[in-house]
């Protein structure tokens, strides 16, 4: 490898939060609340709590084999066949799942802000740029999320914070839901773990972690950011329930996206600050895209055997566009969705576990090259 | 001159570049070539009148809403006319010269809207929408289609207040006060000044929304009424009970919702009556209210601690003796117990009526879900549980001002 591994910890923890806020945050709320009404907040919880296990467990198999790719340790740990067959599964998978985010952000942009627009130039257009950006080795694709991390969560908890004054806690009572069994519970997590965003924001940190300056600390960077992006979207689901109500998120395709069309400044200082701040969902779609197509193509050119993941890059735009085309309406995306999410947690959680549990038994673990050879501990 | 190749090619990427800063106006609307709408009044038509055949053919038995044909009338912005900013010296005409107001008849909200379409050259724009006036028939019938239609439409903001007018609604529409310069905005600051000045509870569109879909809840929209020409009057609180409008309220009994809701700041004043003779106005600034919901024998019952703070506005009689902390006390007592009274009257009837637009039931889904799953689940069940359930309420008031006068 060439590129310079200069990824630290917190950029890592940066990634991680940029990767999982993103455009299927504002259907949350609904998703969340579709069968436990009030308990929304506490299936969100539920949900968190799955992805920051899957990350935990994502990184310590991470740390046992710093310097390689989920690809390549994959063959070491079940088969060279085997690992080569569920790789290309899984960046099938990410193809699938990033379209579903293209095209999710481009309902939204043509629902919202730009109706005349054509869906496919506001699709296009983001994916170009993704492309574009991801023409830049890790290093660099960690210094710009960290450029736009705080254009994301800042205005978010300025949302949570002045939608405070609209919030009725009668709304999040009681906080288990009215006559939700614990299926219903588990039925809602795995649907909220199976939102596109959940996969990404655990994945990227596979790409991430053969670039860092201390892969050890990948643990630390990606439990943080789990932490960070999970309470960001407690605090944003949790808000959006107590100001709505779990009926009237029902009736509403992104709750939290009429939400944030409700943001006010206080005292009526610019008053229709409601586009400033849906540019923020702009930003963190594109974060989130930016990072499903990184992984896409730097587990792809592993696979294939190529020299870097650049050499992809244009080369995947017709492949996510092709299948993010696939959706025919909204009610469509949103079932092909809840489909993927079915699946998503064999992937998320079921692999890793499989891997690091066979590693363990093999005794299986990778060379940390280049650096002052760290006893194991 | 540089004739290297590299020269050449950054060249032709800046003149490529520059082509792509004009995508940006591609769909470029000026505002004059929209037909923004700031205030819609929705009237039931009558079933004979004729609805004009724009997006279906002209023939009977059309499914129509339950509402039945409706009648839109729209308050449009005229562009040139709308001064922007203070207007310097005389901005010339009435506030009527500033608007245009159209009429269509439809089977439903959007075919009507259409057939106003069809009047307007320019395409219709909601974002600017302030207020949506609905008549008294309408909302008697049920007013879940126009909020199916307001609801799915991106630019209506929740921000926008909708008002139940006493007789017809298109006739607030065109009413022009000279106060502001543009009718509907007049209009949507009686509502947002009323609440302000604590003399309407907070509740735009988006906020009456939540409260009609909640379970244990309904929702409430204030009343008008148009005086002559040009005035509009806040004339009580129209109550749902489910989507449709049950009764209204007394302007008076607005400040008891307000202080049985906790809503602040305060401003609603009050004839507090002392003795036969004696009178003084109170005037409340804060309010704060304690909901304690228990189960007994199976039933829920409610106590309501109502805590308002506030000042003495006048008395009708030098008698009264206002340095007098006995008075103060007496005064204060008579409020607590007109108070309790009118609350009394008011969450009465509403239960008579089924509509609970306090949201009592809200507070039963929350800290008594178990009886809310065993015995309720449904909006219509609770409305059973609310006609009879025993509200307790109790005020307290505290006087701590009497204005700039000794005594």
């Amino acid at each position: 490898m060439n590129e310079p591994r200069q990824v630290t910890a917190f950029q890592s923890a940066v990634i991680v939060i940029n990767s999982t806020i993103g455009i299927s945050i504002l259907a949350l709320p609904r998703i969340a609340s579709d069968k436990v009404g009030a308990g929304a907040l506490l299936v969100t919880a539920f949900g968190v709590s799955i992805f920051m296990f899957c990350i935990f467990i994502l990184s310590h198999l991470c740390k046992r084999f710093p310097r390689e790719s989920i690809i390549t340790y994959s063959q070491k740990i079940i088969g060279k066949p085997l690992g080569k067959a569920i790789g290309f599964i899984i960046i099938c998978f990410f193809a699938i799942v990033t379209s579903i985010v293209v095209r999710e952000f481009g309902f939204v942009m043509n629902t919202t802000l730009m109706q005349e627009t054509p869906i496919t130039a506001t699709m296009l257009s983001m994916l170009i740029l993704v492309a574009v950006a991801t023409r830049n080795n890790i290093t660099t694709i960690s210094y710009m999320h960290t450029y736009y991390f705080p254009f994301i969560i800042v205005p978010i908890m300025f949302m949570v914070i002045m939608a405070t004054q609209d919030a009725d806690m009668r709304h999040l009572k009681p906080f288990w839901g009215n006559d939700a069994s614990f299926m219903d519970f588990l039925e809602g997590a795995a649907s909220i773990t199976g939102l596109p965003f959940i996969p990404i924001g655990l994945y990227i940190i596979t790409v991430i972690t053969p670039y860092m300056i201390e892969p050890k600390k990948v643990v630390k960077g990606a439990l943080w950011g789990s932490i960070i992006s999970s309470i960001t979207i407690l605090f944003a689901t949790g808000i959006t329930v107590a100001v709505f109500g779990s009926e009237e998120i029902d009736k509403s395709l992104w709750p939290m996206l009429v939400l944030t069309r409700m943001t006010e400044l206080p005292a009526s200082i610019l008053e229709r600050l409601d586009i400033i701040f849906l540019v923020v969902w702009i930003v963190s779609a594109f974060t989130t895209i930016l990072s499903g197509y990184l992984i896409c193509i730097e587990l792809a050119s592993k696979l294939f055997g190529l020299r870097s993941h650049r050499v992809l890059s244009y080369l995947t735009i017709p492949v996510i566009f092709g299948l993010s085309l696939y959706p025919e309406s909204v009610p469509h995306l949103y079932e092909i969705i809840r489909l993927t999410g079915k699946w998503c947690l064999i992937i998320t959680l079921g692999y890793p576990i499989v891997l690091l549990l066979i590693s363990l038994l093999r005794g299986k673990r990778g060379s940390n090259d280049e650096k002052s050879n760290v006893s194991d501990n | 001159m540089m004739r290297n190749p590299m020269y050449q090619i950054i060249k032709w990427l800046l003149i490529i570049n520059t082509l792509l800063l004009l995508s940006g106006c591609w769909d470029q609307k000026e505002i004059e070539e929209r037909s923004t709408i700031l205030g819609l009044a929705i009237d039931k038509a009558e079933d004979t009148e004729n609805t004009a055949p724009i997006t279906h053919p002209a023939t009977e038995d059309l499914p129509t809403s339950k509402i039945g044909k409706v009648k839109v009338t729209a308050q449009l912005a005229i562009p040139g006319q709308i001064p922007l900013g203070p207007s310097q010296g005389d901005s010339g005409g009435s506030s009527r010269d500033k608007v245009h107001v159209v009429e269509a008849i439809g089977l439903t909200l959007d075919d009507a809207i259409q057939s106003l379409q069809q009047q307007l050259a320019y395409p219709i724009f909601f974002g600017q929408l302030q207020v949506i006036i609905i008549s008294e028939e309408v909302a008697k019938q049920g007013i879940n289609p126009i909020n199916e239609y307001l609801r799915r439409r991106p630019e209506i903001r929740r921000t926008a207040w909708m008002a139940v007018n006493g007789e017809s609604a298109a006739k607030a529409m065109e009413a022009a006060p000279e106060l502001e310069r543009i009718p509907a905005i007049y209009l949507s600051a009686v509502f947002e000044e009323g609440v302000k000045m604590g003399k309407l509870p907070e509740n735009d569109l988006g906020r009456f929304w939540v409260s009609d879909s909640n379970k244990g809840q309904d929702g409430y929209l204030p009343l008008i009424s148009v005086e002559g020409e040009e005035n509009i009057n806040i004339s009580g609180l129209a109550y749902f009970s489910n989507d449709k409008m049950v009764g209204s309220t007394k302007p008076y009994q607005i400040s008891f919702f307000n202080g049985l809701t906790g809503q602040n700041p305060g401003g609603a004043t009050g004839f507090v009556k002392l003795s036969d003779e004696e009178s003084v106005m109170f005037m409340s600034t804060r309010r704060k209210v304690n909901y304690d919901s228990s189960l007994k024998d199976g039933r829920p019952e409610f106590k309501v601690t109502v805590d308002v703070w506030g000042f003495i506005r006048e008395k009708n009689k030098e008698s009264i003796k206002l340095d007098d902390m006995k008075t103060i006390e007496k005064i204060e007592s008579q409020t607590e117990k007109f108070i309790e009274q009118e609350s009394h009257r008011l969450i009465k009837e509403t239960q008579e009526r089924k509509s609970d637009i306090f949201g009592f039931g809200e507070y039963v889904r929350g800290d008594l879900s178990t009886f809310w799953d065993d015995e309720v689940e449904t909006t219509d069940k609770w409305k059973e549980v609310y006609k009879d359930m025993k509200i307790e309420i109790k005020a307290n008031v505290h006087i701590d001002r009497v204005g700039m006068k000794a005594k």
